[in-house]
């Protein structure tokens, strides 16, 4: 984006020093706003769950979702099971949003070809309809609102309808068929015969043979304990943590990668091609592919953990997995107002200056820069910041 | 942290599924692909170039309120 929205989604700038080809050095600048949170220091959480996904409106279901979870805590508000699994419906939905728009608008910009927007008009379009067949009173993420009694089986009809948009658009037969071809041969051997976004972007990571670009050792973050997150944030330099996190002094990934990687389909790509660029494009794949059983099945995996006693009275924290990442929000509420409102976002982890991203571009090569910035896009998206990026090569 | 800002829509181009947005004295052409029934006056939140849903007056100018108690708005509003 350009000029002045630029100022308030705030960028990523993104720097990397060429010697002989080979990229030696990058740095990572992000001016995104990350203290936004505080204005709702004294505000209700009416007002705070009612605005919040105004703001953060392009993950504004996982936002919703984690701020009306950690307020929930604070209060001392037991979360119904039916109201646990209709939002974590709402949020796998944004998910499904989110990865139809980097395989059907971005990938075929990446690759020079036009985008697909029916897909992902079609799929928001739908979403509204769900999420009001879930909650007719359009009010999912406030305390003590539950959704529609037996919102599963009238979501029914629309799960099949979601199974048939991503046949359409992205996988040229049933997802649940694709995520069983289970081989890397039978993944080529699928991509071959489709003619579809996501066949055009494997074929052509495939022919430049590009699959192991970006390979990192970055880890996966691993299942962290509200307590870890209480300790972090609840300290007055927590600012730091939220603007660069790590665990120990080391930096830790979380992505749809991290979260498929025992997924049959990223496992075969692992073997052959490492943690590079076709692992990454095929994770996002599968993680949509699985979406509509999610949305059969009830799936909890959403809300990693959702109450802990040993948190301090007044104080809530929320991990949500968000279609980029762990979500946390951490919110203090004293005399029914917010003392404190904190979000870290998966971002911070991935693009962190000596996180994943900047694993995944040190020691790329190419012959000439035209070909080395398409590489780094490629990786950049693939990652997948929530706002745009600059790119400046020295 | 995927923030989106509200535009005023100011001109519309049907053929090419574009609008040109007002985001305070800025102006700036989005795509209108993903959103049904765009007209002349209405607030998208848009992000990245395109619009991703219609809000109602009401809801930016309290969006736009929230980005100017952040201190994030000085430059465009």
């Amino acid at each position: 984006m350009g000029n002045g929205s630029d100022n308030i989604e705030g960028r990523l700038d993104i720097h990397i020093r060429l010697a002989d080809g080979a990229i030696t050095d990058v740095a990572i600048q992000s001016s995104r706003p990350l203290l936004t949170p505080r204005i709702f220091t004294g505000k209700s959480v009416e007002h705070l769950l009612s605005t919040l996904p105004l703001l953060y409106s392009v993950c504004g279901t996982a936002q919703a979702s984690a701020a009306v979870t950690a307020c929930e805590q604070a209060l001392g508000l037991a979360e119904e099971p039916a109201t646990a699994r209709a939002r974590n419906h709402l949020v796998w939905l944004e998910t499904a949003k989110e990865h139809l728009w980097r395989v059907l608008l971005d990938w075929p910009g990446l690759l020079g070809l036009p985008p697909a927007a029916t897909g992902v008009g079609e799929v928001m379009q739908f979403i509204k309809r769900y999420r009001h067949t879930c909650y007719p009173n359009e009010r999912p993420f406030f305390p003590g609102i539950t959704p529609a009694t037996g919102f599963e089986v009238s979501a029914e009809a629309l799960v099949a309808e979601l199974e048939r948009l991503l046949e359409r658009q992205v996988f040229g037969m049933p997802a649940a068929e694709w995520l069983a071809l289970g081989s890397y041969d039978a993944l080529l051997d699928w991509a071959d015969k489709v003619d579809a976004p996501a066949t055009t972007m494997l074929r052509y990571i495939k022919t430049q043979g590009w699959s192991p670009l970006g390979s990192a050792s970055v880890a996966p973050i691993p299942p962290l304990d509200p307590s870890f997150f209480e300790q972090q944030l609840e300290r007055v330099e927590a600012d730091q943590f939220i603007a660069a996190p790590q665990i120990a002094g080391s930096c830790y990934e979380t992505s749809p990668f991290t979260r498929t990687l025992d997924q049959p389909l990223v496992a075969a790509a692992l073997q052959v091609g490492g943690n590079g660029l076709f692992a990454r494009q095929v994770a996002r794949l599968v993680e949509l592919a699985g979406i509509p059983a999610r949305l059969r099945e009830g799936d909890s995996q959403v809300e990693a953990v959702s109450t802990d006693a040993r948190l301090p009275a007044g104080v809530g924290i929320a991990q949500i997995e968000a279609a980029r990442g762990r979500l946390i929000h951490r919110v203090v509420i004293e005399n029914e107002l917010i003392a404190r409102y904190q979000i870290l976002a998966p971002t911070e982890w991935n693009f962190h200056p000596s996180g994943v991203l900047a694993e995944s571009l040190k020691g790329l090569k190419s012959d000439t820069v035209e070909l080395l910035k398409q590489k780094v896009a490629l990786l950049i998206n693939a990652i997948d910041p929530c706002v745009g990026y600059e790119l400046q090569v020295e | 942290m995927c923030l989106a800002i509200p535009g005023k829509v100011v001109a519309i181009d049907e053929a090419a599924d574009m609008a040109t947005v007002s985001v305070g004295n800025v102006k700036k052409d989005v795509s209108i692909a993903l959103v049904e029934d765009v007209g002349l006056g209405d607030y998208l939140l848009i992000h990245v170039g395109y619009a991703l849903n219609k809000i109602s007056e009401e809801e930016a100018a309290i969006t736009l309120r929230m980005f100017e108690e952040a201190g994030l708005s000085e430059s465009v509003l």
